[in-house]
């Protein structure tokens, strides 16, 4: 069945969405907004092939080869996010039962001008599977982003995009569509195109990024039982708070020992308050690619029974296939995501 | 879907419920729906989902192919692909046109389960 209005259609693609979570049941697995919707795990669920490739234009593909069975194609030029939105792009095509298709574009709602209703459907089905409402609204209280003048800042977004995995500007307008921020918070989040750059910059204070496609995650206690989805050189700054005069000090040592790159430990104090607390910032990049159970310990190194406090937080960075030469050959100057 | 092909589908899903040694209840428990849709499902009278066919599918132990109408990658269907990748680079149809390649393999694998 085809949709014949633009509006149609995205109501078509959100309603299968929707449909699959209850199916499911993601909205109760995700309460808690520790981790982000798995696209490729679905796919594998539902027994649908699914294969990366070094495509050239295309982004992805939705073969079918029957009236019951399609196979997925996802290109691995592109970073994890375009590829988690172009994998459930081609995941709606299937569920909505489409005929197969060749996308060399995708894009958000809200960009719909000259596109055929299919990929309207399958765009909205993207959108809403990835960025439902309630999973943005679990992530962002869980962190005590759920404020309206947080959603505005946009560094917590930035931070909020990479705990749904999915790009900056894509989470600005999933914002926009659920009616959190209006069109024009998220022309101002967006900015110019530096304005990613400048983010991760202003988190990094003052430490070199080799890759600038990488991610910049600023970690917290917050962020405890977190599974997080990460690129291949991603950054991680862990910010806590420790008592070091009291003897109270965070161990990262579990994390070095996996093979996270120790950049930079620094403690600041408050030299106004006599044994008051510190802040700790610890920063790691990424081993490689992996999944890491990382355990961090608050500790008195003459520790007593009870006395310890742990933060634990789970990385996967084998989502993550984009080549290593460079950014992309890939791609249509019009693609929105 | 014809009705003939409806039919088909409805004895196949039954006959693959039956042999997994679960129940109409069973079925309905695991996927969330009501006892008398798996049973009108069962008798050609209620259409089945993408998704519900692939759930059930999985739920069975069978390939998605299994329920199929027709044969996989059909003339006309290959003919298509053929036209819609042309305008495609080089490397991109010569990878699409392999991994229908692979589906037709795995999809024919799958019919004859």
């Amino acid at each position: 069945m085809i949709a014949r209005t633009t509006r149609e259609a995205i109501l078509r693609g959100v309603g299968g969405a929707a449909e699959t979570h209850d199916a499911f049941r993601f909205r109760d697995k995700h309460q808690d907004g520790l981790c982000a919707i798995d696209v490729f795990s679905l796919i594998d669920d539902l027994q649908i092939p699914l294969e990366f490739r070094a495509l050239d234009a295309l982004l992805g593909a939705c073969v079918r080869v029957n009236s019951a069975e399609v196979g997925i194609l996802v290109t691995t030029q592109r970073d994890l996010h375009m590829q988690r939105f172009t994998a459930a792009h081609e995941l709606g095509h299937f569920i909505l039962e489409h005929e197969g298709s060749l996308d060399r574009e995708v894009r958000m709602p809200g960009h719909t001008d000259g596109r055929p209703p299919v990929e309207v459907e399958a765009d909205a089905f993207a959108a809403e599977f990835l960025m439902p409402k309630w999973l943005l609204r679990a992530a962002a209280e869980r962190r005590g982003w759920w404020a309206e003048d947080a959603l505005k800042n946009p560094e917590i977004v930035y931070q909020l995009s990479l705990r749904v995995a999915a790009s900056y500007e894509a989470t600005c307008w999933g914002l926009v569509s659920h009616d959190y921020i209006e069109p024009r918070s998220a022309e101002a989040l967006i900015g110019n195109g530096k304005r990613l750059k400048e983010i991760k910059r202003t988190a990094l204070r003052g430490i070199a990024l080799d890759d600038s496609w990488a991610d910049v995650w600023l970690l917290g206690q917050h962020d405890d039982g977190a599974q997080l989805d990460a690129g291949p050189n991603d950054v991680f700054i862990l910010d806590l708070e420790e008592r070091a005069a009291a003897g109270f000090r965070w161990d990262a040592s579990d994390a070095i020992k996996q093979g996270f790159v120790l950049l930079d430990d620094t403690s600041h104090f408050n030299k106004n308050v006599v044994g008051g607390a510190a802040q700790r910032r610890v920063v790691l990049r990424s081993p490689p690619p992996g999944k890491y159970d990382l355990s961090f310990e608050l500790a008195r190194s003459f520790a007593r029974a009870g006395d310890s406090k742990t933060l634990r937080i789970n990385v996967s960075t084998i989502g993550t296939r984009r080549s290593d030469d460079g950014a992309s050959s890939a791609g249509t100057a019009g693609t929105i995501h | 879907m014809s009705a003939a092909d409806r039919n088909q589908l409805a004895t196949r899903l039954r006959e693959a419920r039956e042999r997994a040694g679960l129940s109409q209840e069973d079925v309905a428990q695991n996927l969330g729906l009501p006892r008398p849709a798996i049973s009108q499902i069962e008798n050609g009278h209620r259409r089945v989902e993408a998704l519900e066919l692939a759930r059930l599918a999985k739920l069975y132990g069978r390939p998605l192919a299994f329920f199929a109408d027709e044969e996989p990658v059909g003339a006309k269907r290959l003919d298509a692909l053929h036209r819609t990748t042309a305008e495609l680079s080089t490397k991109d149809q010569a990878e699409v046109l392999r991994f229908a390649e692979f589906l037709r393999q795995k999809a024919e694998k799958g019919e004859k389960r």
